[in-house]
C-alpha cells in the first residue's frame, strides 16, 4: 500500500523535512507530496504515477542527506522509502537483502542476530541503507572490513526508460554491470530508486572491541602542541596504521572548536580476528600521546551516544584515558549518536599524507577564530582514520569509489539552530575550508579543495559540499580524475535519458 | 516567437486586461523602478489600443555555442535594441546577456523577457530568465532580475507572456520540462511556480534520446498553453492555474518528425506546427472552447520538391490575415540552392489547408527567425550565419515575398521582437 501525504495531512509538516533543517528552504521550496510505500511494488507504481504526473521525483530512505537534494523539491513528490525496512538473512538462498529504509542500527542488530554477521558501515544509528550503502559507505570496521560497496552483490532498482516507464532492474556484476558498478559509489537520486541491496556474503561481526576516549583540553593547547597532536596522529595513518594487524583500530580525532573545551579522539579496537586478546597495537597508538598531555573526557563526545549503563563493559585502563572492553553491539550502540535534528553544513576531505605544519596551523586558526554572535560550540572536524582494507586498487575499478590510497578521511562540520545564524555558520566553515586548501599545499588553480594529487583526494559523495558546485572541476572532486564521472554519465544517459532522478550534485546527463 | 500577441485584435484585449489590471493595483505603483515611468506608460498603453506602430525592434542572439553556428565575425554581446526607421534601423543600445535566443515583449510593452540558453547558472545546472523594463521614451532596456529556471532546466529555447501578462512560460529544451515563473506587477520575475517534467524520446536517436520541448504558445483564452516537444514528437497541451501547468491532452504526430514551432491562425480554428527534422509543415483542427488539438489534416513539405541534403526546419509565423503562413530552411550539409529559404504557403479560409506559393533564398544565411511586423506589410528574416536582418516586402494579395532589404546588422540574430 502506498500512502500519500499532501500539505492537507498531519504528518506533511514533519515529513516534508528530514534531518538537517536547512531543508525544505522555504515553503514554496517544498514537496507537494509523500509518497510512502511499503515493497517495491508500491514503488514502482508511485514512482510510475509521479512520472506520469510531470512531477519531479527525490527519494529518501534515512533523510540524512547533508544538501537540499531530497527536501527541495518545488511542488514535486518524495518517493519515501524508509518503510522497505529490514534485513533478511541468509533464506532461502543463503544471500542478504537489505531494504532502502533499513536504519544503520536496526540492520546491525538484524545481521548480528540472525547471522552473526555485519556491514562495515557507518555508526550513526537513523542513517538509512538507502543512500548510505550507493554513496559508498564507510564506518568503525572498514579498515578491517573494506566499504559497503566492496560486499555488495546486487542491487534491485527502479529506472525510468527512454519512454518514461518504470523499469525494475536486478543487477549485478555479470547484469548490466555498469549500472551495478555506478551503484557502488557513485551517491543517491542519480540512476533509479534502489529498492534493495543483495549480498553473498558479509563479514562476521567482531565478538568484542575495546573503546578508548582521550581527551585533549583546549585551554592547555598551544598552536605547537596542537600541530604536534595532528603530527603524531596523521603520522600513525600514514605509517605504522598501513600494516594489517592495526587494521581493526578505527579512531575518530574530534577536533572540536575552542569553545566546547576539549578535543576528543575515540577509538576502537579490536584484532583482526574480532577479539581483544592482544592489545598491544592499541596501547602503542594511544601511548605515543602521552606527549599531548591526555587528559580525562569532560561530558560526553560529540556525536556519541549516551554512555552504556555501568557494567556493560569492563574498565581497561582509566588514567589518562579510558579503555573499556565491550561487547562488539553493545560498543555499535553506544557509539551510534546521530545528533539530534539540527541545521548543519558539512565538508570534506581524503588527505593521504600527514597533515604539513601549515595544515595544522590554519586548522588552529579557524577552531579558535570567534566571530561576534555565532555560537561555534557544536563545530568541529573529524579526522577519521581511513585505508587498511578499503585501499585495494583493485576497487577503483569495479566501484564507484575512486578515493582507495588514503589514510584519514575529514568531516568538517557545524551545527547551529536559528536560520538567522546560517550565514554565520557558512562563512565560518567556508573561510576554513578554502583557507586549510589554500596554496602551496594545493596548486593555484585548484586552490580552496582537496583536490585529487599528492596529498589528496578530494571529497565524499555522502558528505556533499554545494560549495564545490562554485568549480568547474567539482566532478573530479568527487569522483576522481581517471574517467570515472565520463563512465557514470554514460550510466546515466543510458539508464536514466530523461534526467528524471536529478539533484544539485547528480550526474549529468 | 510569441504570435499571439502580435495578432491586432488580440492585442489589443490584452493590452485592456493588463490595464484594467494594473490600475487595480494603484497601491503598487511606488515599486515600479525608475525608468519605467508608469503612469505615463499606462497612458502611452491606453494610447497603444489605438495601435501605434511599435518604433523599436529588439533582437535577440546566441553570445555563445550556437547551435549550428555563426558567421565567424565578432561574438554577439546579447539583446540588440534598435530604432526603426525607413530605409534601415539605427542602433539604440547593447544589453549585456548570455544567450538571449528567444525574447518576449509583455502586452503593456513595458517589459521585455529573454531566456538565456545556458546550461550552468551560479554552479547549478540550470538555465535563466531576465525581465528587463522598457523605456518608453527611447527603447532602452534595463534589467529588472534574473531568475533561475527549475533544477535541470537546462538550455531553455523559448518563452511566452500569457495574455493577462501575469506569468511567464518557458520550453526548457534541454532539460525536458516546462516552467511557469509569476510576472510581478513591476514587471519582476517571481520565482518558478509550476514545473512540468516530460518524460519520452523519439525514433532519432541522436536528437530525440529525450524529450526537448522547443516552444510554449499561448491560445486565445490564455489558460491554455500549447507546447511543441521536439524529442518525443508530441504536440502538448495544458491548463495554466494559479501558477501551475496542468496537462490537458498530448497530440502524437508522425514519429521522427521533430515538432519545432506552432502558429495558431486568426481564427484560433487551425494550428500549424513546422517539424524541424522532416522539414514538414503539419496543420490540425484547433477547438477553442476544449483546447484540443484534433487529428493531424495535412503535411506539407518545407523544402521544394528534387531537394536534396539535410532538413533542417526552423520558423514559423502566421500573416495576420490568416491567408498565408511562412516557415524557413536551415543549410545543414546539403548543397542544395534552396537550403537556405522561406517557403511560403497560402492558407484556404475555409478549411485550412496549405498550398505552396513559393520559395525564397536570396540574402539568407541560416534563417533561425522570422518575424512579422505588426502591420502585416513585410517579412523579417534572421540570418544566424549572416548576421543580418532582411527585410521583405509580403505582396498583400498574393503573398509572395519581393523586394528584400537588409534593415540591420546584428551578431548571430535568432529572434526579433517589437516595441
Amino acid at each position: 500500500m502506498t500512502i500519500t501525504v499532501t500539505r492537507q495531512d498531519a504528518r506533511y509538516n514533519t515529513l516534508k523535512k528530514g534531518f538537517n533543517l536547512r531543508w525544505p528552504s522555504t515553503e514554496s521550496d517544498a514537496a507537494s507530496r509523500i509518497e510512502l510505500v511499503e515493497n517495491a511494488g508500491d514503488a514502482a507504481a508511485a514512482l510510475q504515477r509521479i512520472v506520469d504526473a510531470g512531477l519531479r521525483p527525490t527519494l529518501r530512505s534515512g533523510g540524512h542527506c547533508y544538501e537540499d537534494f531530497v527536501s527541495n523539491n518545488p511542488d514535486g513528490a518524495i518517493l519515501d522509502l524508509s518503510l522497505l525496512a529490514g534485513a533478511s538473512t541468509g533464506k532461502p538462498d543463503g544471500r542478504y537483502r537489505i531494504g532502502p529504509g533499513t536504519q544503520n542500527w536496526n540492520g546491525y542488530l538484524e545481521l548480528y542476530k540472525q547471522s552473526n554477521v555485519t556491514l562495515p558501515g557507518g555508526s550513526c544509528y537513523s542513517v538509512g541503507a538507502g543512500g548510505h550503502i550507493c554513496g559508498g559507505g564507510y564506518g568503525l570496521l572498514s579498515r578491517l572490513q573494506g566499504l559497503t560497496v566492496d560486499w555488495l552483490s546486487a542491487v534491485d532498482i527502479l529506472t525510468v526508460d527512454a519512454r518514461g516507464k518504470v523499469v525494475p532492474r536486478t543487477v549485478d556484476a555479470t547484469r548490466e554491470p555498469e549500472l551495478f558498478r555506478a551503484c557502488r559509489g557513485a551517491g543517491g537520486g542519480n540512476f533509479g530508486a534502489i529498492t534493495s541491496y543483495v549480498f553473498d556474503a558479509l563479514p562476521t561481526a567482531p565478538r568484542e572491541v575495546a573503546i578508548a576516549v582521550v581527551a585533549f583540553d583546549w585551554a592547555a593547547m598551544t598552536p605547537a602542541r596542537f600541530a604536534e597532536l595532528l603530527s603524531i596522529y596523521g603520522d600513525y595513518w600514514a605509517t605504522r596504521g598501513k600494516s594489517p594487524d592495526t587494521w581493526g583500530m578505527f579512531s575518530l580525532l574530534k577536533l572540536t572548536h575552542r569553545s566546547s573545551g576539549q578535543i576528543v579522539m575515540l577509538t576502537q579496537f579490536c584484532n583482526p580476528d574480532g577479539t581483544c586478546n592482544d592489545l598491544a597495537v592499541l596501547n602503542d597508538f594511544l601511548d605515543r600521546f602521552r606527549a599531548c598531555t591526555p587528559v580525562p573526557l569532560k561530558g560526553s563526545a560529540p556525536g556519541v551516544g549516551p554512555a552504556p549503563q555501568r557494567g556493560a563493559g569492563q574498565l581497561l585502563c582509566a588514567k589518562p584515558h579510558t579503555v573499556t572492553r565491550y561487547d562488539w553491539l553493545t560498543a555499535t550502540q553506544y557509539l551510534n549518536g546521530s545528533g539530534e535534528n539540527q541545521r548543519g553544513k558539512y565538508k570534506s576531505a581524503y588527505m593521504k599524507q600527514n597533515f604539513t605544519a601549515r595544515e595544522a596551523q590554519r586548522i588552529y586558526a579557524h577552531l579558535t577564530r570567534t566571530m561576534p554572535g555565532v555560537d561555534l560550540s557544536q563545530s568541529l572536524v573529524q579526522v577519521d582514520s581511513y585505508g587498511g582494507a578499503v585501499n585495494k586498487p583493485e576497487r577503483i575499478n569495479d566501484t564507484a569509489v575512486p578515493q582507495r590510497a588514503s589514510i584519514m578521511k575529514l568531516q568538517y562540520q557545524t551545527y547551529w539552530r536559528s536560520a538567522a545564524d546560517d550565514a554565520g555558520h557558512l562563512r565560518w566553515i567556508s573561510d576554513f575550508y578554502r583557507d586549510v586548501y589554500g596554496t602551496p599545499d594545493v596548486p593555484e588553480r585548484y586552490a580552496g579543495t582537496p583536490y585529487p594529487g599528492e596529498r589528496y583526494e578530494g571529497c565524499y559523495i555522502n558528505y556533499p559540499d554545494n560549495d564545490m558546485l562554485a568549480y568547474p572541476f567539482w566532478s573530479q572532486l568527487y569522483y576522481g580524475d581517471q574517467g570515472l564521472y565520463d563512465f557514470l554519465r554514460k550510466v546515466k544517459r543510458r539508464y536514466d535519458p530523461n534526467n528524471v532522478f536529478h539533484h544539485a550534485m547528480s550526474v549529468r546527463p | 516567437m510569441t504570435h499571439s500577441p502580435s495578432l491586432p485584435g488580440q492585442n489589443r484585449r490584452a493590452v485592456m486586461q493588463w490595464i484594467g489590471g494594473a490600475s487595480a493595483l494603484g497601491a503598487l505603483t511606488p515599486l515600479v523602478p525608475a525608468g519605467a515611468q508608469t503612469s505615463e506608460t499606462a497612458n502611452n498603453s491606453a494610447a497603444a489600443s489605438t495601435t501605434p506602430a511599435p518604433r523599436f525592434a529588439y533582437v535577440g542572439t546566441y553570445t555563445f555555442d550556437a547551435p549550428g553556428g555563426t558567421a565567424g565575425g565578432p561574438a554577439s554581446k546579447g539583446i540588440y535594441v534598435l530604432a526603426m526607421r525607413d530605409g534601415g534601423w539605427t542602433p539604440v543600445q547593447t544589453v549585456a546577456s548570455a544567450n538571449p535566443s528567444f525574447l518576449a515583449v509583455h502586452p503593456s510593452r513595458r517589459f521585455l523577457y529573454a531566456i538565456n540558453e545556458i546550461d550552468t547558472y551560479q554552479g547549478l545546472p540550470t538555465g535563466t530568465a531576465e525581465a528587463y523594463a522598457i523605456d518608453a521614451n527611447d527603447g532602452r532596456l534595463t534589467l529588472l532580475n534574473r531568475q533561475p529556471l527549475s533544477l535541470s532546466g537546462v538550455i531553455p529555447a523559448h518563452l511566452a507572456v500569457s495574455p493577462d501578462g501575469r506569468a511567464l512560460a518557458v520550453a526548457l529544451y534541454g532539460g525536458g520540462a516546462y516552467n511557469v515563473l509569476p510576472i510581478e506587477a513591476d514587471g519582476r520575475l517571481g520565482k518558478v511556480s509550476g514545473i512540468e517534467k516530460e518524460t519520452g524520446s523519439g525514433p532519432d536517436t541522436e536528437r530525440q534520446e529525450s524529450p526537448h520541448p522547443h516552444m510554449v504558445l499561448f491560445d486565445a483564452s490564455g489558460q491554455r498553453l500549447l507546447g511543441t516537444d521536439l524529442g518525443t514528437d508530441r504536440i502538448n497541451a495544458f491548463t495554466l492555474a494559479e501558477g501551475k501547468l496542468a496537462l490537458l491532452g498530448r497530440t502524437q504526430v508522425s514519429p521522427g518528425s521533430g515538432p519545432r514551432h506552432l502558429a495558431l491562425h486568426p481564427s484560433q480554428r487551425f494550428l500549424y506546427l513546422v517539424n524541424e527534422l522532416d522539414a514538414t509543415v503539419a496543420s490540425f483542427g484547433y477547438d477553442t472552447a476544449s483546447g484540443k488539438v484534433g487529428e493531424q489534416r495535412q503535411r506539407v513539405s518545407t523544402v521544394p520538391e528534387g531537394y536534396s541534403g539535410q532538413k533542417s526546419a526552423a520558423a514559423l509565423v502566421m500573416h495576420p490575415s490568416g491567408q498565408f503562413l511562412y516557415a524557413t530552411n536551415r543549410r545543414l550539409k546539403s548543397d542544395h540552392p534552396m537550403a537556405d529559404s522561406i517557403a511560403a504557403f497560402r492558407i484556404d479560409a475555409g478549411n485550412g489547408t496549405l498550398t505552396p506559393l513559393q520559395h525564397w533564398s536570396e540574402g539568407l544565411r541560416f534563417p533561425r527567425a522570422l518575424a512579422m511586423a505588426p502591420g502585416g506589410g513585410h517579412l523579417y528574416a534572421l540570418s544566424q550565419k549572416g548576421d543580418t536582418i532582411l527585410r521583405l516586402r509580403i505582396d498583400p494579395a498574393s503573398g509572395k515575398l519581393d523586394q528584400p532589404m537588409q534593415v540591420a546588422q546584428v551578431p548571430t540574430p535568432v529572434c526579433l521582437v517589437f516595441a
